[in-house]
């Protein structure tokens, strides 16, 4: 095993809202390695974008951390002073972010902010356009000269989302944060943006983050699988396991769920039933407890985090039996 | 009988263009939106109408309910023509829309009460507090919610009001745009359920507009593709995901993730991208991105044709088993 890249460690995020306190991640954990591709999966609110918020130290004043670290490369990233910080981002910690018209700004062509987002490196403004060529060129834009004179207007969603990509490994950064970065797409532009990153997996040498509620851009994309529910990592799993042999009930029922999983039409697609418990007041056990089949009396205490295999793991009272 | 009937419907819209085009009348382009475009719906029947942002399906929707001015083509609605203002507003109360955004379909200001009894107003009908609680019994909400507020509700919570809203006046047609966009998809399933079981209990026609294919297999009778303004391909759900007939629904069936990683797919499915409504391709509207392109697709435009019964495809080199290089 190589040494982790990236470690979050038992991280509880609370947000100060106007009506009291939420606690949006209670004790989540994950590992990233160098050449991994981990996928963050959970539905709305389970907390996968304050995770990936916090790993770029990006988090909205509202929140706090209440414990826990974010270490890189073995330095608590969370307690760093805000150069500190600056520098890491973009340049070690880069992301791309869900909305690919938002992600620019509409007033300066493509090429002058691909040259500006590398204003820390020291090197003439020829080299950096070259530079920019050269990675617009590697994400698949079919001409590279013509898409730096562009606005980010002239560019279809697929192709903005392209340049993006492009713009988040100017700085070679090691960690590659990408948040929801197929769901402002079409199904076949998602396929080409799947397909990209995939092909970049090989020859980038850094870990990549991917968010994503889309069950299907997790199977087809990444190495190991951590899925949230209400702040909570609750399996951990390498894909393979994740979809063949899942062992958290949440899982289960997700999987179950997904419409593209069945081959033959379906007259009534399974639901979860319930709603997401308030995490104002997070229960004392089990958060899924309430919506799950399996639910037994010793649900309403906190359950363990049940070691399945040395990758797998899953925080239910029950996941210790047969899967 | 057929509940809607579409014949070669076509939508242009003028552009606007600089000074020069103001002088020179004769010098004014148009865009087209959609055209030729022609299917049936029967009563009970649910289509599916899918294809990427941009192609025309929306606009087509709200077209088909006279929201949205054509250019070219009729519209039949229980046999009768719709061609005028009049005509549209008869068969309003018959017909309902589910909006993209559900949330944003419901006015702020008012109660979910009034949200559902302003249709009824509307229609000259008594809408008494028995009614809405029925309403939305029917839709799985417990009657307080009459007295809330659409900020009050979450994502499946308003697509159900959506829901109750478009049945409200018993219509035979609904058309849903979306109407699971943006929901987690353990609530999906809640809404598509909805939909189907009142679809039987009803005896609705619907028209559902998903990008969604996994979805949209799932609840549609037949399904039509739509591709930059045109219907591509029109046949039963089962078959045509079988066994698509245009290289276009070949390609969008094939890019779907499926959540199996060990069904990764090595190639990609489909190349380049759509091209712009402003360049769009002479004859094949899909000839710049199709793996079987011939000098043909390049100069005559293909007609949809029935190539097998209730299969019909606008394509040139299809064949009753598939598209032939």
């Amino acid at each position: 095993m190589t040494e982790p890249l990236l470690e979050i460690d038992a991280l509880n995020i609370t947000y100060h809202t106007d009506h009291g306190k939420l606690s949006a991640l209670r004790g989540a954990s994950l590992i990233a390695r160098t050449g991994e591709v981990i996928g963050i999966v959970g539905e709305s609110g389970c907390g996968k974008s304050t995770l990936a918020a916090s790993v770029i130290n990006l988090l909205p004043q509202a929140a706090e951390v209440t414990s826990g670290a974010v270490r890189y490369k073995g330095t608590d990233i969370l307690r760093l002073p805000p150069e500190a910080q600056r520098a890491l981002r973009g340049q070690d910690i880069a992301m791309i972010f869900q909305d690919p018209m938002t992600a620019f700004n509409p007033v300066l062509t493509m090429g002058a902010q691909l040259v500006d987002f590398q204003h820390a490196a020291q090197i003439p403004r020829a080299e950096k356009l070259t530079r920019a060529r050269a990675l617009l060129a590697r994400v698949g834009m079919p001409d590279p000269d013509l898409t730096l004179r562009r606005y980010p207007h002239q560019l279809s969603g697929g192709m903005r989302q392209r340049v993006a990509i492009a713009a988040a490994l100017l700085m070679n950064p090691t960690v590659l944060v990408a948040d929801e970065p197929t769901t402002a797409l079409d199904v076949t532009m998602e396929a080409q943006i799947i397909h990209l990153l995939r092909d970049l997996r090989r020859d980038y040498q850094g870990a990549i983050l991917v968010i994503t509620h889309h069950l299907g851009v997790v199977a087809e994309l990444c190495d190991r699988v951590y899925v949230m529910y209400a702040g909570e990592v609750v399996e951990e799993a390498v894909v393979d396991d994740l979809f063949h042999a899942p062992r958290h009930p949440y899982t289960r029922a997700l999987i179950a769920c997904d419409p593209g999983h069945f081959e033959q039409p379906t007259p009534i697609l399974p639901t979860i039933q319930g709603r997401l418990p308030d995490l104002r007041t997070p229960p004392t056990g089990c958060s899924f407890a309430a919506r799950c089949p399996l639910a037994e009396a010793i649900c309403a205490t906190p359950p363990p985090r049940i070691q399945i295999s040395p990758t797998q793991s899953a925080l239910c009272h029950k996941a210790g039996g047969q899967p | 009988m057929t509940l809607l009937s579409v014949q070669d419907l076509a939508l242009d819209l003028p552009l606007r263009g600089g000074l020069l085009s103001a002088l020179n009348p004769k010098s004014r382009r148009t865009l087209q939106i959609f055209a030729d475009v022609s299917f049936t719906l029967n009563p009970g029947e649910t289509l599916g109408l899918v294809g990427e942002s941009g192609s025309g399906k929306t606009t087509l929707a709200r077209a088909l309910l006279g929201l949205t001015a054509t250019t070219n083509g009729s519209i039949h609605f229980e046999g009768h023509p719709r061609r005028t203002t009049g005509d549209f507003a008869a068969m309003r109360r018959d017909t309902a829309m589910m909006f993209q955004d559900a949330i944003a379909s419901l006015s702020p200001r008012m109660t979910i009460g009034a949200l559902l009894a302003e249709p009824l107003i509307i229609h000259g009908q008594p809408a008494p507090k028995i009614k809405i609680a029925e309403m939305l019994a029917l839709v799985g909400l417990p009657p307080d919610f009459a007295t809330r507020y659409p900020h009050e509700l979450s994502g499946g919570q308003a697509r159900r009001v959506g829901v109750a809203r478009a049945l409200v006046l018993n219509p035979k047609l609904v058309i849903a745009d979306e109407p699971t966009a943006g929901l987690d998809v353990s609530v999906q399933g809640e809404i598509l359920n909805l939909m189907t079981d009142l679809k039987t209990r009803l005896n609705l026609s619907y028209l559902i507009i998903s990008h969604n294919l996994a979805m949209v297999r799932h609840v549609s009778d037949r399904i039509a593709v739509m591709y930059l303004g045109r219907l591509v391909e029109i046949g039963p759900t089962r078959e045509t995901f079988a066994r698509p007939l245009h290289p276009y629904s070949q390609s969008l069936i094939a890019s779907e993730p499926l959540p199996d990683p060990r069904k990764r797919r090595q190639d990609l499915a489909i190349k380049g991208e759509i091209p712009s409504l402003l360049n769009r391709p002479k004859a094949c509207v899909f000839q710049g991105r199709c793996p079987h392109v011939q000098p043909i697709c390049r100069t005559d435009p293909p007609n949809l044709r029935e190539i097998s019964p209730q299969r019909f495809v606008r394509c040139h080199l299809a064949t009753p088993i598939g598209a032939l290089a």
